[in-house]
C-alpha cells in the first residue's frame, strides 16, 4: 500500500526570487485527515499547488497516489488529486452546475453514460442533487463550495485537497460543509485557518510558518500548545 | 501568484529615466508626430531620427537589445501595408503573373511600404523607451498636465489598475481547469475531449470572466460613490517643471522641428 501524498525536502520560491518553501517534507496516510494550519504567507497554498504538479518546486521526492509528480504523469497525478480551490468562483467556470461537474469526466475520455452517473453521484454526495441544470453564476457562496467540491469528487480521486474550504461562509453553510466533509470517506488535506473545524473534524494537524513545517502530530495535543500556537499566529479555539 | 511581467517600467538611475515624465511624454509625443510627417522616402532623415532615438536608448541605459527585442511587435502590423506595394501606380519594379491577369510591384509602392514600416519602428521604440523608463502613474499625471481630458486619463488610469486583477482572474480560472484536466486510468481512453468541446468550455470561461469583470465594475463604481464620487474627476495639483527640464524641452523641440524642416527641404 502507498502513502496518499508523500513529500521529501521540497523548495520552492516565485520567480520574483522570494522564498516560498523551505524543505517541506510530510506524509499522509490512505483514508487520513490532515488540517493544515498557519499564518497567511506560510506556503500552504503553494505546497497545495504541488501536490497536483501545478507548480514544481525542488524536491527529493514528490508522490501523490502513489504517482512521481512530474510531467510524464501530470495527468493521471491530475485525476488522483482533487483539487478544490479556495475561491469557487475560480472551479466553476461553466454555463451550468452539471458542465461543471461533468468537465473531469469528460476531460477523461468517458462515456457519455458513464459522466452521467458520476455527475449524479457526485452531486448526491454533496446533498445538491437538484441543481445540475442550474446556472453556477447564480447560487450562493455555500452551495458553491458544496459544488465545487462535487466538481472534484466526480473524478473520483484517491486524495481530497481543499484550500480554505469555509472561508466566506455564514454559520449554517459552514457548519452544513463541516457535516458534509465529516461524511466524506476520503483522504483528505485541508488548508486553513478555521481551527474550530479542525478540532472537529482532523485528528492529525500540520503547522507550516515562513515556508517550513514547524509541528506535526495528533490536533488535540498540538491545540494545548499555547506557546506554539502563539508563535505562529494562531489561536487556541 | 500574481501577474507582474506586464509591466513595462523598468528602474535604471538614467538621465532619461530621471526627465520630467511630463517632458518626456511630450518629447515622445513630438518624436512619434515628426516621424508620420516625414515625407516618404526621406531617407537621410529617417537615418538622423534612428540614430535620435537609439541615443535616448544608450542614455536610458534600458538596453539597446531590450528596445529592438519589443520593437518587433511592429511587425505584423506592417503586414496591412503590405498591398500598398501593388496598389501604388508607378514604374514596375517586378511582374508576378497571376493566370491572365498579373500583379505589379511598383518602386513606388515599395517606397511607400518601406517609409511606412520604418516610421512605426522607430515611433514604437520611442513608446517603448517612454513607457519602460517612468512608472504608469508618472505616465497618467502627464496625460493629464498636457491637457488631455480628465475623464479619459481616468479610464486609462482604472483600465491599468484593473488589467492586472482580470489577468489573474483569468489565470486562477485556467489553473483551476488545469487542475481537472486528469487522465483516467482505464486503458484505451482518449483523454482531452474533442476540440469543438474544449473550445465550448474555453468560451464558457471567457462568458464568466466577462460577467465578473462587469459585476466588479458596478462595485468599484459603488465603492467609489461611497467615497463621495460625482463624475468629476479630482486630483493633486501637480509640481512645477525645474528650469533644466523646461531646457531639454525646448531643445528637444527645436531638434524635431530641425529634422523635420530638413526632411521637407530634401
Amino acid at each position: 500500500m502507498h502513502h496518499s501524498i508523500e513529500v521529501e525536502d521540497l523548495w520552492f520560491a516565485y520567480p520574483d526570487g522570494h522564498p516560498a518553501l523551505r524543505g517541506v517534507s510530510l506524509k499522509i496516510e490512505p483514508c487520513e485527515k490532515v488540517a493544515l494550519v498557519g499564518p497567511n504567507g506560510a506556503g500552504k497554498s503553494t505546497l497545495i499547488l504541488h501536490l497536483n504538479g501545478i507548480l514544481t518546486g525542488k524536491a527529493r521526492q514528490i508522490k501523490a497516489g502513489g504517482l512521481d509528480v512530474n510531467r510524464q504523469n501530470l495527468g493521471k497525478v491530475r485525476a488522483r488529486v482533487g483539487m478544490v480551490f479556495q475561491s469557487p468562483e475560480d472551479q466553476l467556470f461553466s454555463p451550468t452546475v452539471f458542465d461543471d461537474v461533468a468537465f473531469g469526466p469528460l476531460y477523461q475520455g468517458l462515456q457519455p453514460e458513464e459522466v452521467r452517473k458520476r455527475v449524479a453521484d457526485a452531486l448526491a454526495a454533496v446533498h445538491m442533487a437538484d441543481y445540475a441544470g442550474r446556472v453556477s453564476h447564480h447560487l450562493s457562496m455555500g452551495e458553491k463550495k458544496r459544488i465545487a467540491i462535487a466538481t472534484v469528487l466526480a473524478m473520483q480521486p484517491e486524495v481530497l485537497v481543499l484550500d480554505e474550504p469555509t472561508a466566506g461562509l455564514d454559520p449554517r453553510a459552514r457548519r452544513s460543509l463541516i457535516r458534509l466533509l465529516g461524511d466524506l470517506d476520503i483522504t483528505m488535506l485541508v488548508s486553513t485557518h478555521d481551527l474550530h473545524m479542525v478540532k472537529e473534524l482532523f485528528p492529525r494537524m500540520i503547522v507550516m510558518d515562513e515556508g517550513c513545517v514547524v509541528a506535526d502530530g495528533p490536533t488535540r495535543t498540538l491545540l494545548e500548545d499555547e506557546a506554539l500556537l502563539e508563535a505562529h499566529g494562531l489561536e487556541k479555539p | 501568484m500574481h501577474v507582474h511581467f506586464l509591466d513595462p517600467y523598468r528602474p535604471r538611475p538614467s538621465l532619461v529615466h530621471s526627465l520630467d515624465a511630463r517632458v518626456k511624454f511630450i518629447l515622445t509625443v513630438a518624436y512619434i508626430l515628426t516621424c508620420a510627417l516625414t515625407p516618404l522616402g526621406a531617407w537621410p532623415v529617417f537615418i538622423l531620427l534612428f540614430s535620435l532615438v537609439l541615443a535616448v536608448e544608450i542614455l536610458s541605459e534600458l538596453g539597446v537589445r531590450y528596445v529592438l527585442k519589443r520593437s518587433i511587435l511592429a511587425a505584423p502590423f506592417v503586414l496591412a501595408a503590405l498591398p500598398l506595394i501593388f496598389t501604388v501606380p508607378g514604374s514596375t519594379l517586378v511582374r508576378l503573373p497571376l493566370g491572365s491577369a498579373a500583379l505589379n510591384v511598383t518602386v513606388e509602392g515599395v517606397e511607400r511600404l518601406v517609409s511606412i514600416a520604418v516610421k512605426s519602428w522607430l515611433s514604437l521604440q520611442a513608446a517603448i523607451i517612454m513607457s519602460a523608463s517612468m512608472p504608469f502613474p508618472d505616465l497618467l499625471l502627464a496625460m493629464r498636465a498636457v491637457g488631455m481630458p480628465r475623464l479619459l486619463v481616468a479610464i486609462i488610469g482604472l483600465m491599468w489598475r484593473y488589467l492586472f486583477v482580470l489577468v489573474d482572474e483569468a489565470l486562477r480560472l485556467m489553473r483551476a481547469r488545469a487542475a481537472r484536466s486528469g487522465f483516467s486510468d482505464q486503458e484505451g481512453l482518449k483523454s482531452g475531449g474533442s476540440l469543438a468541446w474544449r473550445a465550448r468550455v474555453t468560451g464558457g470561461m471567457a462568458g464568466s470572466l466577462f460577467l465578473r469583470g462587469f459585476e466588479r465594475s458596478d462595485r468599484i463604481y459603488t465603492a467609489m460613490l461611497s467615497r463621495g464620487y460625482d463624475g468629476e474627476v479630482r486630483s493633486m495639483p501637480l509640481p512645477a517643471i525645474t528650469p533644466s527640464a523646461w531646457l531639454t524641452l525646448l531643445l528637444g523641440l527645436l531638434l524635431l522641428g530641425l529634422l523635420l524642416f530638413l526632411a521637407f527641404l530634401l
